[in-house]
């Protein structure tokens, strides 16, 4: 075959990431991770094939390939593996091996805003806090949420909850549904008007020293406010 | 069973009154060797007495049939007493076994028998595929390749469950428990390409217009002149090299599974009227109150027995020691036979 | 004298069979077509009763006469002719292992071996012994065109371990369906993986293979990836079909044992297990009835061991009501020596039975043209006496049904069926034969005779007959009685063929209960045209 894109398997190292504790190598080929997953088959991603570029060594082709980074990390896939592979942590370390500044722009930058600002937007906290409000105004403009407030910052609640980015810039509209499940309820929560940010873009792009901090920082908050409660929507 | 049983010389207690339980009373009882088969449920031939005949133009030789001539044979010879509804309560050793038998749970009747030889054939316990998630228990028109056979035995047919229609798309979706060491299965059953591929084809033969789909990993070679079955079998069925992930319930009771074509690289869906689960072989869930009543570990081998630690006079066949086949357990349990025979010459008589 | 075991075969289930038939003191004679026995023989020859031991190398059968208990073996070795008495014939080959290097387009050389060579660490073909210190890349070849078995697996994972961690060779299996059906094969497999072997597996696309001077190089599309791949291998393995041994065509005709379709000495019917042959006393063990793995070989010797113990039990059972020739009728066709399955037909000065050897299965009796065979109890006149035992008639309308049933496939189904409380027609008459081989035309003109509404004959299925070949002749029977039933003008639909197995109670009392209904409407139809 002089197919110039044929690969020669002589010339790779199939043990070159033996040492990573995923179980890859006991992949039976099922198919059932690529049957699970619910991005299979966009641009040609595949669960299976990744592990199976990893158990064979294709440390370039992964690298480079856009493949590892359309993965949602939903987790799905190692969820029915028979033989329990770490398909997210697998794929999550490949992200690992980019260098910072090739990772998918809004992934890289979005990380290094959140690790400066507490947000993935780089969002001020009195911007924050003033389109939280403003939400909140809406709200109690509704029949039957007249009494309803708002909470940032409150100490000793029963729920913290953090927020993803995007119901504060695109899709404020969403937090109204859950918000007003609050107010029906009668629950005690509140929403720390700093370090806010849900979406953990250290672990999407396997910088597992940027997903300490963020994470770190939730924790810092729940302690600072005493909340007896998490909730971490993502 | 009232019978005239003999008296022989020697005796062995057979525990387990399936195809290998019953294959060994017979080649023992042709050995001049007397036996009591102490069998848990109320009749015997254990699984495969609930298999189907898979014929299709002709006998595919599953071997389920045999079963009612061992049955026949063991019920009709004087040399082998038969107790039905009966589980082992306690063994003791005094040179040889004396054992507590305890009979039908209402009678709480028991009886001691004494035996020079114990033959473990306690065989299996199919998977419950509850463990796993494909709907089963949840949507009616998911069922388990036994279920299959059951109905294939007492009707000559597939049929849904939803609405006794005879399906006219069923799937088979193979190794349901087993090759997965995530819930501690790391063995191939076996047994379950052959029965499932032979169920397949004696739909096709007895409802040749229904489109039958084989979801597998890799096809395992059974029976004779596989080859040549094998290649039969491609042109009447279609084999899809993967294991389904999702499984939905659609109009009608149908099902919609969700699996990945290597060919298209694409993500793919089917709809079935009719998904059978082959279930594996897992070690049997009696073993660990019979180790106890026996005070020896029966679980010795991830689950299956291991014929090197039990102790002398305790014999093993069959799938207590592995997945096999009907054939295979035969030839397991002549084995067994020949080891006990061996070991009661070197023995002397009750 | 005790009995005596003629054991031919020169593997290793052969040599511990005769191992174990010694320490029990029993004389064995080994005979082998080869120049020496093998290895495996060491502690056959040197056993303490080798006394009771005669072996014979270099020596063919040319027939075997008799009976179990009591064979004559016709032997030849050069230009000696040896006659040999024994009890009992053990036929244990070893399976010939035929290397798959054309289905590679591969030739064998120094650098492409069979899994044997690499096992045996040698390399036939070159002078000098391989050196494996120059490979640095193997590639096993197994189950891509033919499908393989799980022994070959085995052995392909074995060696390939040994390559890849002892030698640190790095080594690929190629190949199509993985087969791991085998005790542990899975568990074998997750450590080849975890020692780096690494796996390519194919469903309909197979790898292209170039053979070069020093190397082969293998190209293919790796399916998980969609990639191009090339592998240029310093050492090829390939795999190797199972075969039965050819030397098991001349045995199966001498001995006159039915094949199955591969040419193995034991056809493919379960009733011939687990090591019996159509001919009662030899056995076939091993590699001689099927494709064996080693794993199944220690249960292979034993229970061949169980079965000639229990043949050794009961050897002299009553040879009372076997197929009998009456001298006088006889026109020696020889129809019955051409068409027993048992090899129960002796020719002397003219055809007599074997009483020993008869299964009592009634193909001799049913086909002889001379009516000169009888088998006491399969008598017509005995076999019709049945028919008048009947339960009580109630209902005047129930037709009155005779179906011959094999005791092997309907017997069994119908008692299962009664056992299991399925409704069966009042006025059915079942009897039981020993094999469907014996319902001949007589049996279904005697069951209309006594007037009969319907007549079935359930057989067993193709391929399930104890006699091979008793239910084809039966059912050929029955439909040479249908076209004379139609020419009298009888409705052939009143004889119903049918083939069933012993598990199936619900389809013989379906079939019975709706052919009852039939004959029913029948009947009705009849009297309705009779009136008007």
């Amino acid at each position: 075959m002089t197919n110039p894109e044929c690969v020669n398997m002589n010339s790779l190292n199939h043990d070159l990431f033996k040492s990573w504790p995923f179980d890859h190598d006991h992949c039976l080929t099922c198919a059932i991770c690529s049957g699970s997953c619910p991005v299979s088959g966009v641009d040609g991603f595949d669960p299976r094939k990744i592990v199976r570029m990893v158990s064979l060594g294709l440390r370039d082709e992964l690298v480079e390939s856009r493949w590892p980074w359309i993965c949602t990390m939903c987790g799905k896939c190692e969820h029915v593996c028979p033989v329990s592979i770490h398909i997210t942590d697998l794929i999550r370390r490949i992200r690992s091996l980019r260098d910072t500044d090739k990772v998918p722009g809004i992934l890289f930058k979005g990380l290094d805003a959140a690790l400066k600002t507490g947000n993935n937007l780089g969002l001020p906290k009195e911007d924050f806090v003033f389109i939280l409000e403003d939400v909140a105004e809406e709200i109690a403009q509704e029949p039957g949420f007249e009494d309803f407030k708002l909470c940032v910052d409150k100490e000793g609640a029963n729920i913290l909850t953090t927020i993803h980015n995007k119901l504060v810039n695109t899709h404020s509209e969403d937090l109204k549904h859950w918000w007003k499940i609050f107010h029906a309820a009668g629950e005690d929560w509140t929403i720390p008007s700093e370090n806010w940010e849900g979406t953990n873009w250290g672990m999407f792009t396997g910088d597992d020293e940027a997903l300490k901090i963020m994470a770190g920082r939730v924790a810092e908050n729940m302690k600072r406010l005493q909340a007896k409660n998490l909730l971490w929507p993502e | 069973m009232v019978k005239n049983v003999k008296k022989s010389a020697k005796q062995v207690l057979v525990i387990g009154g399936g195809i290998t339980g019953l294959s060994a009373a017979i080649d023992l009882a042709r050995l001049g060797i007397g036996v009591v088969i102490a069998e848990k449920s109320n009749s015997l031939g254990g699984h495969a007495a609930k298999l189907s005949c898979k014929a299709t133009d002709r006998c595919v030789s599953c071997g389920a049939c045999i079963v009612e001539q061992k049955i026949e044979t063991v019920t009709s010879s004087s040399a082998i007493q038969i107790h039905l509804n009966t589980t082992v309560e306690k063994v003791s050793r005094n040179g040889h076994f004396e054992i507590k038998l305890k009979k039908d749970l209402e009678l709480q009747d028991s009886c001691d028998v004494k035996a020079d030889a114990i033959l473990l054939a306690y065989g299996f316990t199919p998977f419950k595929p509850v463990k796993k998630p494909y709907g089963y228990d949840i949507f009616k028109n998911v069922i388990t390749s036994l279920e299959l056979d059951l109905q294939l035995r007492n009707t000559g047919r597939a049929v849904r469950p939803s609405d006794e229609a005879f399906p006219k798309k069923p799937a088979f979706i193979q190794c349901v428990g087993s090759r997965d060491s995530g819930i501690g299965n790391l063995w191939c059953s076996k047994i379950c390409c052959g029965a499932s591929l032979r169920a397949a084809r004696l739909i096709l033969h007895r409802q040749p217009e229904t489109e039958i789909s084989f979801y597998y990993i890799d096809v395992q070679t059974f029976g004779k002149n596989f080859q040549k079955y094998y290649s039969d079998t491609k042109k009447q069925i279609r084999l899809i090299r993967a294991i389904p992930a999702d499984i939905v319930k659609t109009e009608q009771e149908c099902l919609k599974l969700s699996y990945f074509d290597t060919d298209s690289q694409a993500y793919n869906e089917n709809i079935h009227d009719l998904v059978i689960l082959s279930i594996g072989i897992e070690p049997s869930d009696e073993k660990a109150v019979l180790g106890a009543a026996m005070e020896i570990n029966l679980e010795n081998k991830g689950g299956f027995l291991g014929r090197d630690f039990l102790p002398g006079g305790i014999f093993a066949a069959g799938t207590a020691l592995e997945p096999m086949s009907i054939a295979e357990s035969v030839a397991s349990a002549g084995r067994s036979a020949c080891e006990i025979l061996a070991y009661l010459e070197n023995k002397p008589a009750l | 004298m005790k009995e005596r075991i003629l054991l031919a075969g020169n593997g290793q289930i052969a040599a511990r069979i005769a191992e174990a038939l010694l320490l029990k003191e029993l004389p064995v004679v080994l005979v082998t077509p080869d120049p020496s026995f093998s290895a495996f023989f060491k502690p056959v020859m040197d056993n303490k009763n080798a006394h009771l031991l005669k072996a014979f190398t270099e020596t063919f059968f040319i027939h075997c006469g008799g009976y179990a208990g009591n064979f004559e073996a016709i032997l030849k070795r050069h230009d000696e002719t040896i006659s040999l008495d024994c009890s009992f014939i053990v036929i244990a080959e070893e399976n010939h292992l035929r290397p798959n290097f054309p289905l590679y387009g591969l030739t064998q050389a120094p650098h492409v071996i069979s899994i044997s060579d690499l096992k045996k660490g040698i390399n036939p073909t070159a002078s000098s012994v391989t050196s494996y210190s120059s490979v640095k890349t193997a590639v096993f070849l197994t189950g891509l065109v033919e499908e393989s078995y799980p022994e070959t697996t085995e052995a392909v994972m074995k060696e390939s371990l040994k390559l890849q961690s002892e030698m640190g060779i790095k080594s690929y299996i190629l190949t199509r369906n993985l087969k791991v059906g085998s005790d542990n094969l899975e568990a074998l497999y997750r450590k080849t993986r975890d020692a780096g072997v690494v796996y390519v597996k194919f469903t309909d696309m197979l790898p292209d293979c170039k053979q070069e001077d020093k190397r082969v190089v293998i190209s293919f599309i790796d399916e998980i990836t969609r990639k191009p791949f090339s592998i240029t291998a310093d050492l090829t393995i390939v795999d190797e079909a199972i075969q039965p041994s050819a030397y098991l065509k001349d045995l199966s005709r001498i001995l006159k044992l039915n094949t199955d379709e591969e040419g193995f000495i034991q056809s493919d019917n379960v009733h011939r297990l687990s090591v019996f042959t159509n001919r009662k006393g030899i056995l076939a063990s091993g590699g001689s009835r099927a494709v064996l793995l080693p794993s199944a070989w220690t249960d292979e010797v034993n229970e061949t061991l169980v079965t000639i113990f229990s043949l050794m039990n009961n050897a002299f059972t009553t040879n009372e009501n076997k197929a009998m020739i009456n001298k006088g009728d006889c026109v020696k066709c020889l129809t019955c020596l051409r068409l027993c399955p048992y090899n129960a037909v002796m020719l002397n000065t003219r055809p007599e039975v074997v009483p020993e050897s008869c299964e009592r299965c009634g193909i001799c009796s049913a086909e002889c043209p001379g009516k000169a065979i009888v088998i006491e109890d399969l008598e017509v006149s005995a076999v019709s006496k049945s028919f008048d035992v009947l339960p009580e008639i109630s209902g005047e309308s129930s037709p009155f049904l005779i179906a011959f049933c094999c005791s092997r496939s309907a017997g069994r189904a119908k008692e299962l069926a009664r056992l299991s409380g399925f409704k069966l027609p009042e006025r059915l008459s079942v009897v039981e034969v020993p094999c469907s081989g014996s319902i001949s035309q007589e049996y279904i003109l005697s069951a209309f005779q006594k007037k009969a509404d319907g007549v079935l004959i359930f057989t067993c299925h193709k391929g399930n007959c104890h006699s091979e070949r008793g239910n084809i002749l039966a059912l050929q029977r029955a439909v040479q009685f249908k076209v004379i039933l139609k020419r009298v003008g009888i409705d052939p639909a009143r004889l119903l063929l049918k083939t069933i197995a012993a598990n199936m109670a619900s389809e013989f009392a379906d079939t019975v209960s709706s052919f009852e209904k039939q004959i029913h409407a029948e009947i009705d139809k009849a009297k309705v045209v009779k009136t008007s």
